[in-house]
């Protein structure tokens, strides 16, 4: 990987110089320099917010599909409000079933989960849009609908959480911004990049504002110039008050962040380090 | 108030663009539910023609002719008149005159033309009476050939229990086959239109998957598919509709040909009715197969 001197450009983004997008006012923060990964570790919004409180909060939680698969054993695990997290783990080790768990895709078989003030424990289906509204969730398959433009793909978000809500293309203008696709609000998914889809699916997750922003494996198709670009985006989210959680397995990106890493191995949480790199010192593998 | 007008309004439009934009499967939908609102349709119609039959033969049954001896006296007519139309189970008494009979007869094309090659007129009068139950044939019938107006010799009275009880007999059997066919057809529509639909919110099963990340209510993924179901029920019900209405006419006239046996009649007002019942059956069926079909995506 590049040493990421600046936000790389993605690579069939025409003339436009990504890496001169102004990031600056809102997407680039004074005391947050994204051309400096040391100086983005900072931890400015933590240090600035003594109120600190967990937004997301595990207690002995275990998770056994039905086919008998244990995804996870045990868990207990506390991350505070504007917390950056990154989740590490081989395959299978339990990283997706935790953010699955998160939005309540699934339910843990034992323990109990807290998440932005609510318990998860037995919580009734009708109450899961409201849970949800507070969090923005990105995959690595980007799942945006295909026959819509990028700006439709952003708005969807919002017309299906505020029906007929003020302001909405104005929100979907700011959103598309702060990822830096003003430029493509007409064009289509199939006509964009992947870091770009990536990008409009962080703004679709950003439009309605979430207090938790949820990454699962956000640069697993990405090049190393465009998963760099997109972490720089989640780090400028985080900034902005976002409680992130990436759970990722681009050990060059955790390494150079050097955020808090919580490493999960055969469904139990093995490490959890302030400043954390992908493996434990001396560690030769995960998993 | 608002927002409730905005979602309705939301679930309206986002209906019209995916019945629009899937429009092939949407019309493999349609199509599928025009055909079984048909078949429906055409089962709902036959029913409604085989009761017509049994009204009118009910009707025709608790009639009875007593035909009258040539040659008795007008008094002695009177006499049989007044005793029947004091009996409590009779409802009426018409005289009809061999004249009357004679008119009668040839208003009916066939009967008419042989009265016209005979030249005399052997048609006898009758007493006919209109009786309250139709169980009250037997007793009247037996009653009156025992008196001495009637024609004995020739042919007392028209009542002929058998063809009455195989009539009644055949047509019961008839209505149970009816509405077993009804009910088979009710469970496979469900079940092929629930199957039909379920393809068409499969292949937008992303849409939905995204409408719960984000927040969206169950009800508010649900109604859009729900409109599109009824969209599609309607326009099937208009389908089978009109070929229903277009057919009926003809296929009165050729059954009627066909089944001599049946008084079939064309019955006009019952379209207004059967459409009606189409167009409701078409919304049910719609919002119902949308229903399921939803469900399994928006619980997996």
């Amino acid at each position: 990987m590049h040493a990421p001197t600046t936000v790389s450009p993605s690579r069939d983004d025409g003339d436009r110089p990504r890496d001169a997008v102004p990031w600056g006012a809102i997407r680039q923060p004074e005391n947050l320099d994204a051309s400096v990964p040391g100086a983005a570790r900072g931890h400015v919004a933590l240090s600035a917010d003594p109120a600190m409180r967990p937004i997301i909060s595990f207690h002995g939680v275990n998770k056994t599909y039905p086919n008998g698969t244990v995804a996870l054993r045990n868990v207990n695990l506390s991350i505070n409000e504007r917390d950056f997290v990154f989740l590490v783990g081989a395959s299978g080790a339990g990283k997706s079933t935790l953010v699955r768990l998160l939005i309540r895709e699934e339910a843990a078989s034992s323990g109990r989960i807290f998440v932005n003030g609510t318990e998860l424990t037995n919580l009734p289906r009708r109450r899961l849009p409201r849970l949800r509204r507070g969090i923005g969730i990105v995959f690595q398959d980007y799942k945006l609908l295909p026959r819509q433009t990028v700006a439709q793909n952003v708005a969807f978000a919002l017309q299906v959480t505020h029906p007929g809500q003020r302001h909405l293309k104005a929100k979907v203008e700011e959103a598309l911004w702060i990822v830096g696709l003003e430029d493509k609000v007409s064009k289509f998914p199939d006509e964009l990049s992947g870091g770009e889809q990536q990008r409009v699916a962080i703004a679709r997750a950003l439009v309605h504002k979430p207090r938790i922003f949820l990454a699962d494996e956000p640069t697993g198709n990405l090049d190393p110039d465009t998963s760099w670009g997109i972490v720089q985006l989640l780090l400028q989210i985080n900034h902005r008050g976002t409680t992130v959680v990436m759970a990722t397995h681009n050990r060059e990106v955790v390494d150079l962040v050097r955020r808090r890493v919580i490493a999960i191995e055969g469904g139990r949480v093995v490490r959890d380090e302030q400043e954390g790199q992908y493996l434990k010192d001396g560690e030769a593998t995960i998993g | 108030m608002i927002g409730l007008l905005n979602s309705l309004r939301f679930a309206l439009v986002s209906a019209g663009q995916n019945f629009y934009r899937n429009l092939a499967v949407s019309l493999a939908a349609v199509f599928t539910m025009g055909l079984i609102l048909l078949m429906v349709g055409g089962t709902l119609l036959g029913t409604h023609m085989l009761d017509q039959v049994l009204t009118t033969e009910q009707a025709r049954a608790s009639n009875i002719k007593v035909y009258l001896e040539d040659g008795v006296s007008l008094a002695s007519i009177e006499n049989l008149r007044r005793h029947l139309a004091a009996d409590s189970r009779v409802a009426g008494v018409h005289f009809e005159s061999k004249d009357d009979a004679a008119r009668e007869a040839a208003s009916q094309k066939e009967l008419g033309d042989s009265l016209k090659v005979l030249g005399s007129n052997p048609l006898p009068a009758s007493l006919n009476l209109d009786l309250h139950r139709l169980g009250d044939l037997p007793g009247i019938d037996r009653m009156v050939r025992l008196n001495a107006v009637v024609a004995h010799d020739t042919h007392p009275t028209d009542y002929n229990p058998d063809v009455i009880h195989k009539l009644q007999g055949l047509i019961v059997a008839m209505q149970l086959i009816a509405l077993v066919i009804g009910v088979v057809l009710a469970v496979i529509s469900v079940v092929i239109i629930m199957n039909t639909i379920r393809t068409a919110v499969y292949v937008r099963r992303r849409e939905i998957e995204i409408m719960k990340l984000v927040g969206a209510t169950d009800w508010f993924v649900r109604v859009p598919f729900i409109l599109e179901g009824v969209f599609g029920g309607v326009l099937a019900a208009l389908v089978a509709s009109v070929v229903i209405s277009a057919s009926y006419k003809p296929a009165v006239t050729n059954l009627r040909s066909t089944l001599f046996i049946f008084p079939l009649t064309y019955d006009g007002s019952y379209l207004g009715v059967l459409v009606a019942l189409l167009l409701a059956a078409g919304v049910g069926l719609g919002a119902f197969g949308s229903y399921l079909g939803v469900r399994r995506f928006l619980t997996a």
